[in-house]
This record gives C-alpha cells, sequence and structure tokens, in this order.
C-alpha cells in the first residue's frame, strides 16, 4: 500500500473547502482506484464546539466516491491533514 | 438506558462487526421505498442487514465457509434529531415485533450462515458512559448526517456444527478434482446448458489473443469464478477476488453476479457491486479492468460461449453456438435440451423498458431506457446512466429512480445536500416522485458548469 499526505493549515472552516479540492482532484487524477482516506483535524486549530455543522456538510460532500473509505480522526498535530492510503497497480 | 441492555451487556462481549450510516457500508447499498414515519430507521436497519448479509457474511465465509454467525442482539443509536422517532418505534413495536422483522430481513441466511438461536433482540444502543466510547472529540467528527441511525448488530462466529452439504464438482480444471467435498461452500448445484469459458490469464498457454486461451466448460450451476481454489472455475490475476462472481442457471438464463472487490466488465461495461446481469452468448467478462486482449495476467477475460448439448447419449461433443455479437448486449433465451436443429441461432429475449429518459446533456441529447431499478443517475462511472464529466454540477451519484409507478418514478435525491435536483427552480427534496413529462435539472446551482435536464417518459409515448 502507498500513502499520499497533505497538510492544510487555512482558517476553520473554508479549509475544508481546500480539503475537499484536494481529494476531488486526487481521484480525478487517478479514477475508482479503491483507496482509503483519513482525514486528520486539528484539535489545536478547531475546536470541539466548531466543528458541526462544518464537518458534516464536508462530508457529505466527499461520500459517494466509488471504492473509498473515508474516515475521520482528531489529531493534536498544528495542522489538519488528509493521508490517502492506496494501492498502487502491480 | 434499557433494562434489557443493562442485563446482557455483562451476559455478552461487546463485539461490534460494524455500523450502518458511518459512509461506509451505506453509500453503497440500494435504498428502497418506503413511506412510513419510520422511514429512516427502517433503512438504517435494513441498509445495516443488507450489507451485513453481502459483505461481512459474504468476506468472512470466504475464509471461514463452515462458520455461522450467532447473533446475540442489535442497537440503534439515534442522534439528537432521531431521539423521538426512536421511541416512538420502540414504543409502538413489541420487542417479539422486532424480533420477528429482524428474522424476515435476515431471509435464507437464517438456519444456514447465521444463527437466531440466541437474538434477544433489537433495542436502543447502551449508555454512552458504560460503553466507555471513544474520545468525545473523534465523536463530534463522526457524527452523521444520514441516516441519522447506527444500527450495530453483536454476535460471534462459531464453527457450524452441522457438515455442510457434499456440491457435485463441475467441469472444471483439473487441479479441481484433488478437492475434498467438505471445503466446499454449502450450495445445491444444478445442471445447466454447457457453457465454454475462454479464459486469458497468465495461466492460459498463450494468452494476449483469444485464440490462445485455456477453455474450461462448466455445465453446473452456480459455479463460482475467482482466484480461489475452490473457485469452480479458478481464474489468476492480480486484481481478481477469490470469489470474484458467480454463474446461475435461472429462468431458462444465464446471469453473472458479482462480488468483486475490484470490479466486474460485462462486454466493456461495468457491473455495480453486488449487480446480477443476463449474459448474452459469446460475452466478454473482464476482471478488475476491461483492458481487451492488453494486460490479460492483470485483467484478465474471458469469453463466455453456450454450448448446445448432444441429444444422442455419449454423442458427439457439444457445439458452440454463435456469439451474437453485431447486437452485442442482448441476453439470450437458451434451450437448454436439444429440441432446437444445430444451426439455428438462439432467439434473443429483449427486455422493454420500463420507462425512458430524454436528456439534455454536454454530449448531446441522448435517451436512455431505464432497464431495472434501481435506476442511478450520476458522474460516476458505476452509474447506469453516466453523467459526462463536463457537467461538473451533478454528482457521482446524484439520482437513484427506485420504482416506476403509472404516474411517474419514486426518486431518491442523493444530491440534496449538494448541488441539488430542481424542476421550475424549485430544489426537490430527498424523495419526490418524478412525474412522466416533468424536467427536472440536475446541478442548475453550478455556475461553472451545464446543467443536465432530463424528463421521464413513459415507454408507450416514446414508442
Amino acid at each position: 500500500m502507498n500513502a499520499e499526505v497533505e497538510s492544510f493549515s487555512a482558517p476553520w472552516p473554508g479549509v475544508l473547502v481546500e480539503m475537499k479540492d484536494f481529494v476531488d482532484l486526487w481521484f480525478l487524477a487517478r479514477r475508482c482506484e479503491p483507496a482509503t482516506v483519513r482525514i486528520f483535524i486539528s484539535r489545536t486549530l478547531v475546536p470541539q464546539a466548531r466543528l458541526q455543522p462544518h464537518v458534516r456538510e464536508f462530508k457529505a460532500a466527499v461520500s459517494g466516491i466509488p471504492g473509498c473509505v473515508i474516515e475521520f480522526k482528531g489529531t493534536d498535530s498544528p495542522s489538519h491533514k488528509i493521508e490517502i492510503e492506496y494501492r498502487r497497480p502491480a | 438506558m434499557s433494562g434489557l441492555w443493562s442485563r446482557i451487556s455483562t451476559a455478552f462481549e461487546r463485539t461490534d462487526i460494524g455500523a450502518a450510516g458511518d459512509g461506509t457500508h451505506g453509500a453503497q447499498e440500494p435504498v428502497r421505498s418506503t413511506s412510513t414515519r419510520y422511514a429512516p430507521i427502517r433503512n438504517a436497519v435494513e441498509r445495516r442487514v443488507n450489507a451485513f448479509l453481502r459483505d461481512d457474511l459474504v468476506s468472512h465465509l470466504e475464509i471461514g465457509p463452515n462458520e455461522v454467525f450467532v447473533l446475540h442482539y442489535i442497537e440503534i443509536a439515534p442522534d439528537q434529531q432521531g431521539e423521538a422517532e426512536l421511541d416512538q418505534f420502540m414504543h409502538e413495536f413489541s420487542p417479539e415485533s422486532r424480533v420477528y422483522w429482524v428474522k424476515k430481513l435476515l431471509g435464507g441466511a437464517v438456519g444456514r450462515h447465521v444463527s437466531v438461536d440466541q437474538f434477544l433482540g433489537l433495542d436502543r444502543e447502551f449508555a454512552a458512559a458504560q460503553l466507555a466510547e471513544t474520545d468525545p472529540y473523534d465523536e463530534a467528527l463522526n457524527q452523521s448526517v444520514i441516516p441519522p441511525y447506527r444500527v450495530i448488530l453483536h454476535g460471534r462466529w462459531e464453527a457450524r456444527k452441522e457438515k455442510p452439504v457434499v456440491v457435485a464438482a463441475a467441469s472444471a480444471p483439473a487441479n479441481d478434482a484433488t478437492e475434498t467435498p467438505d471445503t466446499r461452500t454449502e450450495e445445491i448445484r444444478a445442471p445447466g446448458p454447457s457453457l465454454k469459458l475462454s479464459v486469458q490469464d497468465n495461466k492460459a498457454p498463450d494468452a494476449g489473443s483469444w485464440a490462445g486461451t485455456r477453455v474450461i466448460e462448466v455445465d453446473s450451476y452456480p459455479a463460482v469464478l475467482g482466484t480461489s481454489a475452490e473457485a469452480d472455475v479458478e481464474i489468476s490475476g492480480y486484481y481478481v477476488s477469490a470469489r470474484h462472481c458467480t454463474l446461475h442457471w435461472e429462468a431458462r438464463q444465464l446471469w453473472l453476479v458479482d462480488h468483486s472487490t475490484n470490479g466486474t466488465w460485462v462486454d466493456g461495461e461495468k457491473l455495480r457491486h453486488g449487480a446480477r446481469v443476463a449474459l448474452a452468448n459469446g460475452a466478454v467478462i473482464s476482471f478488475g479492468r476491461d483492458r481487451g486482449e492488453a494486460d490479460y495476467d492483470r485483467y484478465p477475460s474471458i469469453r463466455a460461449q453456450i454450448m448446445r448439448k448432444t441429444a444422442a447419449p455419449g454423442g458427439v461433443a457439444p457445439t458452440p453456438i454463435a456469439p451474437s455479437r453485431a447486437t452485442p448486449v442482448v441476453p439470450l433465451v437458451v434451450s437448454s435440451g436439444a429440441a432446437s436443429p444445430a444451426s439455428a441461432p438462439l432467439a434473443p429475449a429483449k427486455k422493454p423498458p420500463l420507462a425512458v429518459i430524454s436528456i439534455v446533456d454536454a454530449s448531446g441529447s441522448p435517451r436512455r431506457d431505464v432497464l431495472t431499478v434501481p435506476y442511478t443517475i450520476g458522474r460516476g462511472s458505476a452509474q447506469d446512466y453516466v453523467v459526462p464529466d463536463a457537467n461538473q454540477g451533478v454528482s457521482r451519484e446524484h439520482l437513484v429512480i427506485e420504482a416506476l409507478d403509472a404516474t411517474g418514478a419514486l426518486t431518491l435525491n442523493r444530491a440534496v445536500s449538494k448541488n441539488g435536483t430542481t424542476s421550475g427552480h424549485e430544489s426537490l427534496p430527498e424523495r419526490f416522485t418524478w412525474r412522466f413529462g416533468q424536467e427536472i435539472i440536475l446541478g442548475e446551482k453550478w455556475a461553472s458548469s451545464p446543467p443536465v435536464r432530463l424528463t421521464l417518459r413513459p415507454v408507450e409515448e416514446e414508442s
């Protein structure tokens, strides 16, 4: 398995637009490859009370990519992060 | 917290095997139409049970075919907006009714792969504090949108007590002869027409062209195709699943059912996961991707030719029936006996459409026949009508036609919270009836790309 990681630190909730564009472009470039997308939201940048409804909307916007599993986790790192794990054809 | 759950929480180890509504299973499942006020609860439970039957059960049985899932209980976790509805649901339906309903949903799997002898019921979830749930930040992150109910099945896998039914072996590769019968899955196989499979994979003697393929004959069904040594037709390839797809002979028609991870293509068309399609004579089945005759070692292909059975006992070898390549995707109804003359081609059984959609999209003004429901519309490659990528305002799965009646189509508007669907400049709700003759517009709000206009028409009007 290979992984691609990208960090984001723009202000909340606008950063979610950047994150969505990143996910969309990645899947556009590698059409329909099965992948796991892990989205890490920085606890230091976003307090829990400000997560919703933005995360729900973001989740709805990125769901439905065929063969793709999306997971959300909180992280203590100083920036948000998207990790896309995929299998490279042999 | 319910008294029932406090009692059973100490009786069983908590063994979640997954939850619906987390965006992993739910998005791929077809949503059934329902009009009761408990529709979201019903949908959530049905979706989870279906996902369990299709995904969890099938993938577990690939490794442990002789095991049975002992279901202990099912819990439903509402979010805040679903709390009151769930209270009413629990109040209205007795525990016995809920048990009856779940058993009905599990259907034929009960007794074969699922045991409900110890099933206690379907109830609200445990109190979060008692379950020592995950970190509240992660819980807030993972709040779901649709559906608002999380359904969790609890149980354990056990070895099946009775010995599995011994099955007949298909006309398969020679190495199948060494298999012991009790390693096969429990399925009663029935004879069907002789099918010649020309397999192009890296085991073929001179793969790369149809002339150099290895040929396998199948004459009893269902027949499993995959990499597993227990498959009836063993296919070798990086993107081929252990049980990739199954061939069935039903209602005088050959069918293919997909179970794969990386997808199955029939005559260049990708099947939706779990889809069942009629196979035309001469159909080409591709595994993992449709690459024609290239990359056969990673993406193998099979050509399926139906052979007529010989009339005389012990006589001549079966004769292949000429593949109908001129009209490739029309399913054929085949006589399994020897009544028809040897040279006569088999008559195509064309399925009449249920409705027709007139379309204006970036490619022009195509029309699509709705042959089955659910019928999906979107930019995703697995949709029934794949909208061109230039229509960026259309979601990957935008609409699902769930059912058709005399007035129109019961339609699920999956893009309701995204770019939406409109009619007469008014946004349509998550579920609506798409009347015959009504024009709807997909992605009208998306200013940077053209919308797609669709009009549903009954078949009589079109013909």
